[in-house]
């Protein structure tokens, strides 16, 4: 009995000792930084590659991009050697490596020249221009003169010649805004400067603005206008320097077969060839009037005494591609064709040139010509001086993923030649011949990303659980008996454990999940061969699904960032800047219909409203839908409370104006059966509308239902729509302008009503789900009077429930406004300037000068205990909330705000800030509490946890979520819950991606990493052994007691 | 020679014997046996009045002793209480708990306390003890009604609006916005 009793004790034991080992929890903890997080960083799409050799062996690439930054990749492993982020506002228009340095030219009408050290990517030295009056948009330009380390660059509205170390140009020559130069072209002791002239009343027709400029003096030798019809940058137009025999410009006038050469500085007429002459090779017109013209390099070093230049025609429905080399014979110029081909059906996406040496001092060093065929498969071909391609290769890759091939870069490695291709979605892949796979890609895709997604995967189904729902799925059915086949399989996992030796050789799950990234080849990265469709029993692996700009929809896993997969959305060929991503179906459980995800954006070809509903698992189009474009252009897009009954599909509601100024608010899936269930929504739908930042006024809307069924009924596809009315306008006070609303994002869930105060009485938060916060700039940067409007109005009524100023406050795009709302409160950030200039400004705002964080917490009552006993929050009862506020000045200018989310909003938020400086910072919500004392906290205030008020925001370097990792550009900040209340999944996107998980309050529901299981099993195990072997003993003596 | 007369005291016999009837044990030194039994005869037979009164009262008197007895150890819990302070830790939860329970349990034995003291004998009515007890269950209720305040000044006592504020339901909205 007693023995019984014993050994069931050390089953239960047993089996909760085995429970324990079942789960594993996982933490965040200092020491798994870079294991729990992940950082990609992007560099943008590359504007321009060059490819430089620094020696015989050793070569970089240098690229500027769209997202405005300078990098050097590694041609081996195309990984970021060093970047440079520049300014949001500052497009980096000119990119030139020679001697081991680096020249950009960036910015619009404030110039910036900088010289970097191409090996470090240090600043060498660098020049600004003040923003000029005179500026012409599009100008800037920059090259090195040849034999010096001097820059020769148009900077503003003027042309300077710069050197090192010096704060002043050498010499300035102001262009008089006479046209928008684009191009220098450097001759021994001349530079030109070309540029499209201004169209002027007298001759609108565009043309060419040359101004010669000597270069040692920097006197205007002669300033002429040429070429009528044409401008810098057009494929009829390209430009060949020579050492030997000056610099060229070729061109051809549009619907003609007449070319044009020209010599610069000549003030001769141009040279008028006949098609037939230009390149020795049979033209007919026909062939002529579709020809286009590439440059193939502009390097002046490189491209030495024989320039050459690409062109292509369409001959009998073929395109033809030849390269063409400019020489002299005797006195005359003449142009021969060096190398042609044909590419039969094919498109020659791009071409390059490029030595396997940068070698300036040999002029004859080969050269070579990529043409890439992108029909189906991207296949490449490189040509030196002959017919024959001397390298070959191909790239097997859908279009489908990344989109069309767009341009083409050679480069050597080793003298072996490597070809570069750019996709329109954002891939950089080099190949090499020989090799259908690439030696490595680069995706910047997501450099691009303007909404992201987060898809909760489900948990693993143990294998027992597959084999059951493979065979007989109705045994699934029971909880109890999945309860059963989970327990054998942790079992299973149990012995495996012991077996391998008690984990201590084998990876820890994390670290397989990195290192199962890594294992992954090249191709199967590009083109995931098994998208990811089961997540964890945390919660922390999910899909993100990222739409982009650039037309890509990708899905990564929060969990290490590798891809699921890809799909390039197009429209006519064009790419489609996605603009919002939802989540329309999610995944359920024992549900086989697999979830969606729609993205909403618009097409570059007409501008209308696209829609793509795709399978969220795989990225297919789902039910074999596909891309839609809608007879509108949105401007409003939001997720629908209905669930269209038809499909299961969430609706998403599109509101646009029609041509007569009429708001309609159309849904998507646009069916009867869709709309039947928008209109079966009983509360009645609102939603604001306005022009974007500059508007003067918001208008509120309703949605209206028809009154008939029938109307329902006859519901059209896609063009169907509902009223709108409008319900209200609010006008903005004169001299003000919009720069953004703010609403809430998303579902908000609260976990207390109110707020405990140290008497444990209650302030009750307003919580009103129409809250939306409207900032407005106050005056213009001309009369000299700055400031920030708030207006916090509701948007169904459109009523104000608190508005503010804060005087002497500016918003630009470095110094953006930010804000964010999250349950009750309102948090928004923006720069204000020092000391005000006028004494009435002085009596409204402190004198801070800095970045100033704002926090208006929102109560119903500035009474404590004392709310709105009503249990429905109707707008229409107007109840204007109690609003305490305070401001803290911010350490560092963010670029992004975000706060965390946890399952039942139980742990504490922390803000989280994505500064400017490529950091990730977390602070708790508890220090931008606008009750903190100004003064000793009283009893009560310290039982109410408040510290007192200090302006500053401490930058605690332990709270930086990024860690060592410098996460470039964000832009966005996104958050979300997992299955454990203490943990949010939080992602920052922008230009780079990072991704980590966050614990405000304390892992409070997991094991610490200390804590030892070995010893909790053991210990079990020494108590069982204990039992076992006391049990007889006790029994001997109590049988010995009772004969006594 | 005359014989030497051999002289001795036999302490044994400075008491007369007498040995018993039927040969028991001797009493012991000093015991009378006449005094024994006319006290034994007083206390079972001896039905005098006075000394019924003299129990009762007396009964009556320990009883008001058992019943003042909690009063006493008040002082001393208080003062446990006020070390104890009135944060929220453990030890002061648990001399709360201990305020609180003691008295409870007390009580609940009020019957069983007096007992004892109420039953004089058999066939006899039991003693009147009801002020004592009412006495002893209002010295407990003291108690408890300090463990109570206590309880309240810790914050232990949902008398706060805050204490209710998680049953509060959320608000519906009729209205939606986007």
């Amino acid at each position: 009995m007693l023995g019984g009793v014993s050994l069931s004790k050390v089953a239960l034991s047993l089996t909760l000792a085995i429970g324990s080992l079942s789960s594993f929890a996982h933490g965040l903890f200092p020491d798994e930084a870079g294991r729990i997080d992940w950082h990609r960083a992007q560099i943008g799409r590359p504007t321009k590659i060059v490819p430089y050799a620094f020696n015989e062996t050793d070569t970089g690439l240098f690229a500027i991009t769209d997202r405005n930054t300078l990098a050097s990749l590694s041609p081996a492993s195309g990984k970021i050697v060093w970047r440079q982020t520049f300014g949001s506002d500052e497009t980096i228009k000119a990119l030139r490596v020679r001697d081991g340095r680096a020249l950009t030219l960036s910015g619009a009408n404030e110039t910036h020249v900088r010289v970097w050290d191409a090996a470090s990517g240090g600043l060498v030295w660098g020049f600004s221009q003040p923003p000029d009056a005179n500026y012409r948009r599009g100008s800037g330009a920059a090259e090195f003169v040849e034999k010096s380390e001097d820059v020769v660059a148009v900077v503003g509205d003027s042309l300077v010649r710069l050197t090192p170390g010096a704060t002043v140009p050498v010499w300035e020559v102001p262009l008089n805004a006479t046209a928008a130069y684009k191009r220098i072209v450097l001759e021994d002791k001349t530079a030109f400067v070309v540029g499209d002239a201004r169209p002027t009343k007298k001759n609108p027709k565009p043309r060419m603005q040359v101004v010669e400029v000597d270069l040692e003096s920097g006197s205007v030798k002669q300033k002429y206008q040429f070429a009528g019809g044409q401008a810098v940058r057009s494929n009829r137009v390209v430009f060949l320097q020579s050492r030997e025999y000056g610099s060229y410009v070729v061109w051809r006038d549009e619907k003609n077969i007449v070319w044009f050469v020209h010599r610069l500085g000549m003030s001769d007429p141009e040279w008028e060839i006949y098609h037939a002459k230009l390149v020795q090779v049979e033209l007919m017109p026909a062939d002529m009037l579709t020809s286009t013209m590439y440059e193939i390099d502009t390097d002046p070093a490189l491209n030495a005494n024989h320039p050459r230049f690409i062109m292509t025609y369409l001959k009998d429905d073929k395109i033809k591609t030849i390269v063409v080399e400019m020489y002299r014979s005797g006195d005359k110029l003449e142009m021969r064709k060096v190398a042609g081909f044909r590419s039969d059906d094919a498109v020659v996406a791009g071409c390059g040139i490029s030595a396997p040496k940068n070698d300036a001092a040999n002029p004859n060093a080969p050269r070579a010509v990529v043409s890439v065929r992108a029909s189906d498969d991207v296949s490449w071909r490189v040509y030196t001086d002959s017919k024959t391609p001397t390298h070959t290769g191909d790239f097997v890759y859908s279009k489908d993923t990344y989109g069309p091939v767009r341009s083409a870069t050679l480069y050597h490695v080793g003298g072996e030649p490597r070809v570069l291709v750019q996709t329109s979605g954002g891939l950089v892949a080099a190949l090499a011949p020989g090799s259908s796979e690439p030696l490595w890609f680069r995706d910047e895709s997501l450099s691009h990303a303007t909404d992201m997604a987060f898809l909760e995967l489900p948990p693993p189904v143990s294998s027992a659980e597959y084999a059951a729902k493979a065979t007989d799925p109705s045994v699934l059915g029971s909880p109890v008996t999945r309860y059963i086949l989970r327990w054998a399989e942790s079992a299973k996992s149990i012995v495996s454990w012991v077996t391998s030796g008690f984990g201590f050789f084998a990876n820890s799950p994390d670290a397989v999940g990195a290192s199962g990234q890594a294992a992954r080849t090249v191709a199967e990265e590009l083109v995931p061969a098994s998208p990811i469709v089961v997540g964890d029993h945390f919660g922390f692996r999910k899909l993100s699904v990222f739409g982009t700009s650039s037309g890509v929809v990708a899905a990564l896993s929060t969990q290490g960032g590798s891809r699921s997969w890809t799909r390039f959305l197009a429209d006519n060929g064009t790419a489609v800047s996605i603009d919002n991503v939802f989540v329309t179906r999610r995944n359920q459980p024992m549900s086989t219909s697999a979830p969606l995800v729609t993205v909403v954006g618009r097409s570059r070809v007409s501008g209308n409203t696209v829609v793509a509903v795709l399978n969220a698992l795989t990225g297919e189009f789902a039910d074999d839908s596909e891309l839609t474009v809608l007879p509108y252009s949105h401007a409003k897009v939001f997720e629908l409370p209905a669930v269209d009954t038809l499909n299961n599909q969430q609706l998403i509601g599109l509101v646009y104006r029609d041509p007569e100024s009429q708001t309609h608010l159309g849904i998507w899936p646009s069916t009867a059966s869709a709309a039947k269930a928008f209109c079966a929504v009983t509360e009645p739908v609102f939603f604001d509308l306005n022009d974007g930042a500059g508007s003067t006024d918001l208008r509120g809307f309703r949605a209206e239902c028809p009154a008939s069924e029938a109307e329902l009924d006859s519901w059209a596809e896609s063009s169907s729509s509902f009223a709108a009315s409008e319900q209200w306008k609010f006008g903005l006070p004169e001299g003000e302008t919009l720069i953004s609303t703010t609403g809430y994002d998303g579902a908000q869930s609260t976990a207390l009503l109110g707020r405990v105060l140290g008497d444990r009485s209650v302030l009750y938060k307003y919580l009103n789900p129409h809250l939306v916060t409207v900032a407005t700039r106050i005056g213009d940067d001309e009369t000299g009077s700055r400031g920030i409007g708030i207006y916090m109005i509701d948007r169904v009524t459109g009523s104000l429930l608190y508005s503010t100023v804060h005087a002497n406050a500016h918003v630009t795009k470095k110094q953006p406004f930010l804000a964010i709302q999250s349950e009750n409160r309102v948090i928004y950030q923006f720069w204000q300037e020092g000391s005000p200039a006028t004494a009435e400004a002085k009596a409204h705002s402190s004198a801070v000068r800095g970045y100033v964080t704002v926090v208006a917490d929102l109560y119903e009552s500035d009474k404590p205990d004392t709310r709105d006993e009503s249990r429905a929050f109707s707008s229409y009862d107007l109840v204007l909330p109690h609003v305490v506020t305070a401001a803290f000045v911010a350490p560092e200018p963010a670029s992004a705000l975000g706060v965390t989310r946890t399952g039942s909003n139980i742990s504490t938020r922390d803000v989280v800030f994505g500064l400017a400086s490529s950091k990730l910072l977390s602070l708790p919500d508890q220090m931008f509490d606008p009750r903190r004392p100004k003064r000793a906290a009283t009893k009560d205030e310290q039982a109410e946890g408040l510290v007192p008020y200090a302006a500053p925001l401490a930058l605690d370097p332990k709270r930086v979520l990024s860690h060592y990792n410098a996460v470039a550009g964000i832009a966005h900040i996104r958050a979300a819950p997992t299955h454990l209340e203490s943990t949010s999944l939080v992602a920052a996107y922008g230009l780079d991606l990072f991704f980590t998980r966050t614990s405000p309050s304390g892992t409070f529901d997991q094991l610490s990493p200390s804590f030892s299981k070995v010893n909790l099993v053991v210990t079990t195990l020494a108590l069982a052994v204990g039992c076992l072997l006391g049990g007889p003993m006790v029994r001997r003596k109590l049988t010995n007691q009772a004969w006594a | 020679m005359p014989s030497t007369a051999r002289v001795y005291a036999d302490f044994t016999s400075l008491t007369k014997h007498k040995p018993t009837s039927r040969g028991g044990p001797i009493d012991p030194h000093g015991f009378d046996a006449s005094l024994a039994s006319s006290a034994s005869a007083s206390l079972s037979s001896g039905s005098a009045h006075k000394d019924d009164q003299t129990d009762a009262m007396l009964r009556a008197k320990k009883a008001w002793e058992v019943a003042m007895g909690p009063a006493k150890t008040l002082p001393m819990q208080a003062f446990m209480a006020w070390m104890s302070g009135t944060g929220v830790s453990i030890f002061s939860i648990l001399i709360t708990a201990m305020i609180l329970m003691t008295p409870l349990r007390t009580i609940m034995t009020v019957q069983q306390t007096f007992a004892p003291l109420e039953r004089v004998a058999k066939g006899r009515p039991a003693l009147d003890l009801t002020m004592q007890k009412a006495a002893f269950v209002a010295i407990n209720i003291a108690g408890v009604l300090f463990a109570v305040y206590r309880l309240s000044i810790m914050g232990l006592l949902p008398t706060a609006s805050s204490d209710w504020l998680a049953f509060i339901p959320a608000k519906t909205y009729p209205e939606l916005s986007f």
